[in-house]
């Protein structure tokens, strides 16, 4: 079994905004629900670099979709998270649960108990 | 349109024609609500988050490159000097490190030092650069030969690093037959145009020729580039390969468990 692909916080961003995303995960609405999410509009450009390398990687998949007028007659490339990209995206998740048991930070219920 | 038209055009230098295309497409949806000034500014970081590290690394493995060569051949040649048999073998070694290191500077700055080949190239020019600088001690020699057995150990048991190993004697190759190809500029002109120098330049033709020695340092780095270009070509090609996967990674699917994680 190969070991699942380490990711930096940004790739983070942008799978778990195609997984929310589902079918409908394009360049437009991938940078929409990271600025709605997060509260920070990611540069088109760091956004289509990250998508490339990630797609490179194996963690993504693209295709062609269909052409509409409002974008001038050009098609949209709609992403989809792979398995390979799941797994990293859920391995990076549960080290941050690791990180925020038996802290307080986002408080009330979130606590966790100390058992890391 | 025509601006949309005009980036269209700019993109596909440095993106794929659907993917120049798509992007686009993109940045004409959003400047709807953002104008054309952030359409503009948008394209431009498009190609220069797509170009930067390439760019870079070109100018920098071009001006250092040939200096690490160089480098080399002194750190050999300065202290304990082979006449034996070592001494071809010690040749071989420090071309081989030599066009690894101006390889490794231009693909870690390129593809990052977690790429394979960047990986890779580091590991030999380590054992490599050991023996240049301690052929003559019995425990380094012992240590790079076991180092190197490690190293093949380990191609052993990965696809990717056996892929990235096989780029480390190509782009040698490419480096060295470069540097013949990269002179051939500056041989053809010297024999048109300089009918007096059809042998190589000594110290003592430059008196006389104030031009000559502007001619010869731009001469080298037109041959310092073209080498770099042929490597960094290799490079990209084999990473492309070596990066490429079997298709049998299937989309996720709804509900589908991630068995393999835990």
């Amino acid at each position: 079994m190969k070991a699942p692909v380490n990711l930096g916080e940004f790739e983070q961003i942008v799978l778990l905004a195609i997984l929310r995303l589902g079918d409908e995960a394009y360049g437009v609405s991938i940078r929409a629900e990271i600025s709605a999410c997060t509260g920070r509009e990611p540069a088109p450009g760091a956004l289509y670099t990250t998508l490339d390398r990630m797609e490179e990687k194996g963690l993504v998949r693209s295709w062609m979709g269909e052409a509409t007028p409002q974008r001038g007659g050009r098609a949209k490339r709609y992403f989809a998270v792979s398995k390979m990209g799941r797994a990293a995206v859920v391995n990076a998740q549960k080290a941050y649960q690791s990180l925020l048991k038996g802290l307080n930070l986002l408080g009330g219920s979130h606590a966790l108990s100390v058992d890391c | 349109m025509r601006s949309a038209s005009i980036a269209d055009w700019i993109l596909r230098r440095v993106a794929g024609k659907e993917r120049a295309a798509s992007m686009v497409g993109d940045l004409v949806e959003i400047s709807q609500q953002k104008g054309m000034v952030w359409f503009w500014f948008s394209v431009v970081g498009v190609v220069a988050a797509r170009i930067w590290r390439s760019a870079l690394g070109l100018i920098l493995a071009t001006c250092y490159g040939f200096s690490i060569c160089f480098m080399l051949s002194g750190a050999l040649f300065a202290k304990h000097y082979p006449t034996d048999l070592r001494r071809p073998v010690l040749e071989v070694i420090r071309i081989f490190c030599g066009y690894l290191c101006w390889a490794t500077l231009y693909s870690a700055i390129r593809f990052g030092v977690r790429d394979r080949f960047v990986q890779s190239s580091f590991a030999v020019v380590a054992v490599c650069l050991g023996l240049i600088y301690g052929w003559w001690q019995p425990v380094v020699v012992v240590c790079c030969i076991a180092a190197f057995a490690g190293f093949v150990a380990i191609l052993a048991v990965s696809r990717e690093r056996r892929r990235a190993a096989f780029t480390l004697p190509l782009v040698v190759a490419t480096g060295y037959l470069s540097m013949y190809l990269g002179g051939l500029p500056f041989t053809i002109y010297r024999y048109l145009f300089i009918p007096e120098f059809p042998r190589y330049f000594g110290p003592r033709d430059y008196i006389g020729h104030a031009t000559l020695e502007r001619l010869v340092w731009t001469a080298l780095y037109v041959q310092l580039a073209i080498q770099t270009l042929a490597i960094a070509a290799v490079c990209e090609i084999m990473h492309w390969w070596s990066m490429s996967k079997p298709k049998n990674d299937q989309l996720l699917e709804d509900g589908e468990p991630v068995a393999d994680v835990s």
